[in-house]
C-alpha cells in the first residue's frame, strides 16, 4: 500500500520544492482543482514563497495524517490536532501569519485561513486601545494630527 | 521589508475583524487611512451590554456609518442602564432591509416591551430569530418566514395567542423552538403545533409568590410529529397535553407539574430519558411500554412515593442498560414490595446504576440490594451519599452486599454525574 501512494510536486515562487503525498494535496481546494484538472508531476506556484509553503505543507500534512489515522476523528485526536494547532501559531511571528492568511487564501484551505485569522483577531482583542493596536501589529498612521482628532471626533461613542 | 497587515487586502481583513468584538473592530477606523472604513463593511454587528448608559446611541451611530450592502447577523443586547431613548425599530428595518440572516435581540432595558416592524415577520432571508424580554410580540396574518430555522422566544411578551399561532404557522421549516416564560406574558393557551419542529425547549419561571389559591389556569399543548428532542420545564399548573411526539428520542422531564393522562405515554419512542415523576404521572407507569429506552434518569418530587413505579418502569423497559436516581432531602420514606419477577432489563442489559445523593433509608436499601442481586450484566454502580457522616461504614454496608455480576464496580465518587 505504502508503494501506491502518489507524490506531487509543489514547487515555489523562489523555485524550493516540496515533495507531498496527493492526499495532502487535496486539503487545499485550490490544488485539487489543479491536480486534477492538470496531471503534471510538477505545479508551480507563483504567488507562494518557500518559506511560506513549507508552513503551510507542514499545516496539510500534520491535518491529513490525525484525520487519517483518527477515522472518524475521535475527540481525542480532535483536541491533540488542536495542541498542535496551538503550538504552530504560537512560533510563528506576524508577518508570517499575515503571509499565510494569504495563501491560505489563495490555495483556498478553510481551516488554515480560519486559524490564522483567529490569532490576529485574538492579538487585536487584547490589546487596550488603538495605540497599543498599533504597536502591536506595526502600523504607521498615515493620519495628521488634525486628520486624527477629526476621525477620534467621528467617532468618540466608540472610544469611551 | 516586512509584509504588513495593511497589505492584506479587504476581504481579508474583514474576516479578521469579524472574529473580534464588534465595539473594538469599529476602534480600528483610527488607526490608519487604509482602515478607515474596513470595518463599515462588516457583515455581522454585535453590541452586547457592557453597562453603560450609551451603548442605545453607540448602535444607532454604529448604523448610520455602516456600509455594507448586506448584514449577515445583527446582535444587540441592551442592559438595564442603557437609555430608552433610541429607536431599536429602526434597527430591526435596517438589518431587514440588508437581507439579515441572523437577528438576535435581548432588551433587558427599563422601556416597556416594543413592538417590532410588521417587516421583521415576512423577513424571507431570517433564519435564526432570537427575541428576549421587553418585546412585545405582535404578528399579523401576513407573517410568513420560509427560512426560519432557529427561533427564540424568551420571556417576551405576545400581543395575544394568535400572534404566537401565527408565527409558528408561517415557519415551514421551523427546526429549533426554544420557549421562556414568564407570568405576565398574556397567553392562557399556549400552542406548539409545528409539523417540521425537531427540537424543543420549553421553561416557565418560578411565581414570585406561588399562592395556592391564585395559580395559574391555561394549557401548554404539543404537537410535532417530527420532534426528536423534547426539554421542558413547567413549574406552572397549565395541564400539559402531548397531541404527537412519535419520533422522539432524548426527553429530559424536569418538571411538568399538570400533565395529561397520556403525557408518559408519548414519550414511549425515547431511548434517553429523564423524567421528574410527580403524583399525576405515578399511576400512568404501570401500563407503559418503553421499548426503545436505553437511559433512564429518575428524579421523584419529594412527596412520591416511587418505588412501585420505578418498579413497573424497569419491567416495562426490556433495553435499559443505564438507571440513574436522584433523591431530595426530605422526600418521604419509599415503600418497597417486592416485584413477582425480575425486570427482563436486569438479566440482560442494565449495566449501569447511579444513585446521587441516596439516603439509605430501608426501602432505598432494599432497591440497591434487589438490583445487585439480579442485575447480571452489571459493569459500574455510582452512588454519592445524601448525610456524608458515618460515610465510611455506610459504605462497607453497601459493600458487603452480594452482588450477581462478578464483574461489576461498586464506587463513591462525591459526585455522580447526571446527564446523558
Amino acid at each position: 500500500m505504502e508503494n501506491e501512494k502518489k507524490m506531487i510536486t509543489l514547487k515555489s515562487s523562489d523555485d524550493v520544492t516540496f515533495e507531498v503525498e496527493e492526499a495532502v494535496v487535496l486539503e487545499s481546494q485550490f490544488l485539487s482543482h489543479l491536480v486534477q484538472d492538470c496531471p503534471a508531476p510538477e505545479h508551480k506556484i507563483k504567488e507562494v514563497t518557500g518559506k511560506i509553503l513549507s508552513k503551510v505543507v507542514e499545516y496539510c500534512e500534520k491535518h491529513v495524517v490525525v484525520v487519517v489515522d483518527g477515522g472518524d476523528s475521535s475527540s481525542s485526536s480532535g483536541d491533540d490536532l488542536k495542541k498542535w494547532d496551538d503550538k504552530f501559531i504560537k512560533e510563528m511571528d506576524l508577518s508570517t501569519v499575515y503571509d499565510l492568511i494569504a495563501a491560505a487564501n489563495y490555495l483556498n484551505i478553510q481551516a488554515l485561513l480560519d486559524l490564522m485569522c483567529q490569532r490576529v483577531a485574538d492579538v487585536i482583542t487584547a490589546c487596550k486601545d488603538h495605540k497599543e493596536i498599533r504597536e502591536t501589529l506595526g502600523i504607521v498612521s498615515d493620519y495628521t494630527a488634525e486628520e486624527e482628532a477629526e476621525v477620534l471626533k467621528e467617532n468618540e461613542w466608540a472610544f469611551d | 521589508m516586512e509584509n504588513r497587515i495593511c497589505d492584506l487586502p479587504d476581504d481579508l481583513l474583514l474576516l479578521i475583524l469579524v472574529l473580534v468584538p464588534t465595539k473594538v473592530a469599529i476602534t480600528t477606523t483610527v488607526l490608519s487611512k487604509r482602515w478607515r472604513f474596513v470595518w463599515t463593511m462588516l457583515r455581522q454587528l454585535e453590541f452586547n451590554d457592557d453597562g453603560s448608559e450609551s451603548l442605545g446611541w453607540f448602535v444607532d451611530q454604529s448604523l448610520q456609518l455602516h456600509k455594507a450592502t448586506k448584514l449577515r447577523s445583527l446582535v444587540v443586547k441592551l442592559g438595564p442602564s442603557c437609555t430608552v431613548e433610541v429607536d431599536v425599530r429602526k434597527w430591526v428595518e435596517y438589518a431587514i432591509n440588508r437581507g439579515v440572516r441572523v437577528l438576535d435581540f435581548k432588551l433587558l432595558w427599563t422601556a416597556e416591551p416594543t413592538s417590532f416592524p410588521k417587516g421583521l415577520y415576512t423577513c424571507d432571508t431570517l433564519v435564526h430569530l432570537s427575541l428576549s424580554n421587553e418585546i412585545f410580540v405582535d404578528v399579523s396574518s401576513q407573517a410568513r418566514l420560509p427560512s426560519l430555522s432557529h427561533l427564540s422566544l424568551l420571556h417576551v411578551v405576545y400581543k395575544d395567542e394568535d400572534s404566537l399561532v401565527r408565527l409558528l404557522s408561517s415557519s415551514p421549516i421551523l427546526n429549533l423552538l426554544m420557549v421562556e416564560r414568564h407570568e405576565e406574558d398574556n397567553l392562557t393557551n399556549f400552542t406548539v403545533k409545528v409539523p417540521s419542529l425537531q427540537i424543543l425547549y420549553y421553561e416557565t419561571t418560578w411565581r414570585k409568590d406561588d399562592d395556592e389559591d391564585d395559580r395559574l389556569t391555561g394549557s401548554l399543548v404539543i404537537d410535532t410529529p417530527a420532534l426528536t428532542e423534547f426539554y421542558i420545564f413547567d413549574v406552572w399548573d397549565y395541564y400539559c397535553l402531548i397531541e404527537n411526539m412519535s419520533c422522539l428520542v432524548e426527553a429530559c422531564i424536569s418538571f411538568v407539574r399538570n400533565p395529561d393522562d397520556k403525557f408518559l405515554r408519548h414519550l414511549v419512542s425515547a431511548t434517553h430519558l429523564l423524567l421528574c415523576l410527580t403524583e399525576p404521572m405515578v399511576e400512568c407507569c404501570t401500563a407503559i411500554k418503553f421499548s426503545w429506552l436505553i437511559a433512564f434518569y429518575l428524579r421523584p418530587v419529594k412527596s412520591v412515593d416511587w418505588l412501585d413505579a420505578l418498579m413497573f418502569l424497569l419491567q416495562n423497559s426490556p433495553k435499559l442498560k443505564t438507571l440513574m436516581i436522584k433523591t431530595e432531602t426530605e422526600s418521604i420514606p419509599p415503600s418497597w414490595n417486592q416485584p413477582n419477577s425480575i425486570p427482563g432489563c436486569m438479566s440482560s442489559n442494565l449495566e449501569i446504576f447511579g444513585w446521587v445523593d441516596y439516603g439509605g433509608r430501608e426501602g432505598e436499601k432494599q432497591l440497591v440490594t434487589y438490583i445487585l442481586a439480579n442485575a447480571e450484566s452489571l459493569k459500574k454502580v455510582e452512588i454519592s451519599f445524601l448525610d456524608t457522616s458515618n460515610l465510611e461504614e455506610k459504605q462497607k454496608e453497601l459493600e458487603s452486599l452480594p452482588r450477581s455480576s462478578s464483574s461489576c464496580q461498586l464506587l463513591f465518587p462525591t459526585q455522580v454525574e447526571w446527564r446523558f
